[in-house]
């Protein structure tokens, strides 16, 4: 049998990772809902913002809470570029192009982690994620806590920023109609370099938050590849609203297995959930078919 | 548009260059003793025959997996146990891993086909397969399978002490491979996957059962990928749980046919023999200094077909040798404009920015 303490303790550890999911799964969502392109890379540069963080910790003790903010527009930059050289040019084609075309990205980025940083799995060994807070019953590890508070955080402000500036309104028109909001003056080349960026960039943070408590290596992205778009999916293709509650909801869901299932079948639990999630509500726990930000 | 050569012309130059390429192939271990050379080109069949295999699925019918390692290795898995526990021979167990490996084709296929998943959310479907079940058949104890050996019957026991044995067995395979893609092209199969490339809707509401042939094509795959993967093993002598059911695994067939030329016959052999060489050679030269450099090297090597050469190398090299029409749209000896990318209508497109 299990009790309801433990029940309980691991839907609070759910929630906290699930904000880190939220994070990532946000970027993954913007640069859907804008691009209407499918980033099968997208967790491995979640993999580069874990390394970069590990770095800038081990290399020059900067705390991965102020590499969080490096890391934002570093990212911001990286995404841009990226989209420009490589996105741009197949912004148009058929899915299946797409997919090879980040897949190919995927391979480099995987295998240049692999060249710089060496297959072994390495953590990073900061004060708070060997701490807990505890209150009653229970306990939350404080990187997980500290993660979940600015995860949550980073998800409300690019919330903010799409809803009321000028620039996050072009974002949601362009994802709306890119014709239309071209005639409307918005420059659509722009708007899509600064959304894949902004998407890159929202996900190497949640990178940087995730590596205080979760061991990085090259492979590391293929643990929430699936995870990534099981809340995409859930929350509607393009909602960020929707991303953020449906990764919270699936940080419970998978904790919750793991009280009864063993850890090795992990994965698999995370597969049925994308299984059942794409057989049974594709259109997203919102019901929201339509692409848009 | 004046072509120089015909396109039966171009179809006779192909096989008579595939026959040369055949002969070559067969007799290379009469006259090549080098071992690392003669394990080379095997391996470039045995890829090359996976790639095909792929090819005959995903290539022609455009639905992408990025999960083929889970028929390989099941396959392999499947008769090196067989082997091991119960000392049947891996020419049956490797039928029988083959018939698991469609029994789990034909289940994901029914479920996602009858879902009507497509692009992403059925490559990644294809995709966790062999992520489940690598620490799955970990979980069960299996991370390292030793190929026992038992050189006193070599054919019965597809057990040889020299690489020629199993030489010959991976172009035994290929060709097998080949002339079941080759037959699937010619036959009904193969023109019920095109419609299907070009428009599952318009396939549909012309009587064709898609999610029926879509799932025959994925057996079929799946069968002929199985059976290599035991071959893979059994030349091998291992069975590693933590390279058999991996991306890198899945990704070669991916490479060497979207490199030579997705969905057409003599594509992915191309690449399979070209590609695949270099990027070992590579390997074996820089791979301690720079552990992941095939990987990076196709990589790149997809990002650039993608982007300047969407019909892969076998059909852009041939046009620029035989004929100066543009790469796109021609006939590959199969799918028309081999991506099926004919400038779909989208509404979206980037004119407004301008």
């Amino acid at each position: 049998m299990v009790d309801a303490v433990s029940i309980v303790q691991a839907m609070l550890t759910g929630l906290m990772q699930g904000g880190v999911y939220a994070l990532i799964s946000i970027g993954l969502t913007i640069i859907f809902g804008v691009l209407g392109i499918i980033n099968f890379a997208h967790a491995e540069f979640m993999m580069l913002g874990m390394y970069t963080a590990l770095v800038l910790f081990l290399g020059f003790s900067v705390s991965p809470l102020i590499g969080f903010f490096l890391l934002l527009p570093l990212f911001l930059v990286v995404g841009a570029l990226i989209q420009r050289v490589l996105i741009e040019p197949i912004i148009d084609e058929q899915e299946d192009a797409q997919l090879i075309l980040t897949f190919g990205i995927l391979l480099i980025l995987q295998n240049g982690a692999l060249v710089f940083f060496g297959s072994n799995p390495q953590t990073m060994n900061i004060a708070y994620s060997s701490e807990a807070f505890r209150f009653l019953e229970f306990t939350v590890n404080q990187a997980k806590a500290i993660a979940f508070v600015f995860a949550i955080g980073a998800a409300g402000a690019t919330f903010a920023f799409l809803r009321f500036t000028e620039f996050g309104r072009a974002i949601r028109a362009t994802a709306n109609n890119s014709v239309a909001a071209g005639y409307a003056g918005i420059n659509v080349r722009r708007v899509y370099m600064a959304a894949f960026g902004l998407g890159i960039a929202l996900t190497a943070t949640a990178g940087a938050l995730l590596v205080m408590y979760y061991p990085v290596s090259p492979t590391v992205g293929f643990n929430f590849i699936v995870l990534m778009f099981v809340v995409v999916v859930l929350g509607g293709l393009g909602s960020v609203r929707g991303a953020l509650i449906a990764g919270l909801l699936i940080g419970v869901i998978e904790a919750l297995s793991t009280v009864w299932l063993p850890l090795e079948l992990q994965p698999a639990v995370v597969f049925a959930l994308f299984l059942a999630v794409v057989l049974l509500r594709p259109q997203g726990l919102f019901g929201k078919a339509q692409r848009g930000v | 548009m004046s072509s120089l050569v015909s396109d039966e012309q171009l179809q006779r130059i192909g096989w008579s260059a595939f026959a040369v390429f055949l002969v070559v192939g067969a007799a290379l271990p009469l006259v090549v003793d080098d071992q690392f050379v003669l394990r080379l080109v095997m391996f470039a069949f045995i890829w090359s025959a996976f790639a095909v295999a792929w090819n005959l699925f995903s290539g022609y019918s455009g639905f992408i997996s990025f999960g083929h390692a889970i028929f390989f290795g099941v396959g392999a898995f499947t008769s090196t146990w067989l082997q091991i526990n119960m000392e049947i021979v891996p020419w049956i167990g490797m039928v029988v891993g083959a018939v698991f490996a469609v029994v789990i084709a034909v289940t994901i296929g029914y479920i996602t086909f009858s879902a009507g998943l497509s692009g992403i959310y059925f490559a990644l479907s294809m995709l966790t397969l062999p992520l489940i079940a690598a620490p799955v058949v970990t979980w069960l104890g299996y991370i390292e399978l030793s190929i026992p050996i038992a050189t006193d019957q070599p054919l019965i026991n597809m057990s040889f002490l020299g690489i020629e044995g199993y030489y010959y067995i991976s172009v035994g395979l290929f060709l097998l491979t080949f002339g079941v893609a080759w037959w699937v092209q010619r036959n009904r199969l193969g023109y019920y996957l095109q419609a299907i490339k070009s428009s599952e809707e318009g396939a549909a509401s012309l009587g064709v059962n898609t999610t029926r042939y879509k799932i025959l094509a994925l057996s079929l795959s799946a069968f002929l990928s199985a059976l290599i993967g035991t071959v893979y093993v059994q030349a091998n002598f291992i069975f590693a749980t933590n390279d058999i059911f991996t991306l890198t695994t899945s990704a070669q067939p991916v490479i060497l046919a979207v490199a030579g030329g997705l969905g057409t016959l003599f594509g992915p052999v191309v690449a399979g023999f070209t590609l695949f060489p270099i990027a070992e050679l590579l390997r074996e030269e820089l791979g301690s200094i720079i552990p992941g450099i095939n990987g990076i090297v196709y990589g790149f090597v997809l990002i650039f077909i993608i982007i300047y050469l969407p019909d892969g190398i076998y059909a852009g090299a041939r046009n620029r040798l035989f004929s100066n029409r543009t790469s796109r749209n021609v006939e590959t000896g199969s799918a028309k404009g081999t991506t099926g990318r004919d400038e779909p209508m989208k509404s979206d497109t980037k004119e407004g920015s301008d």
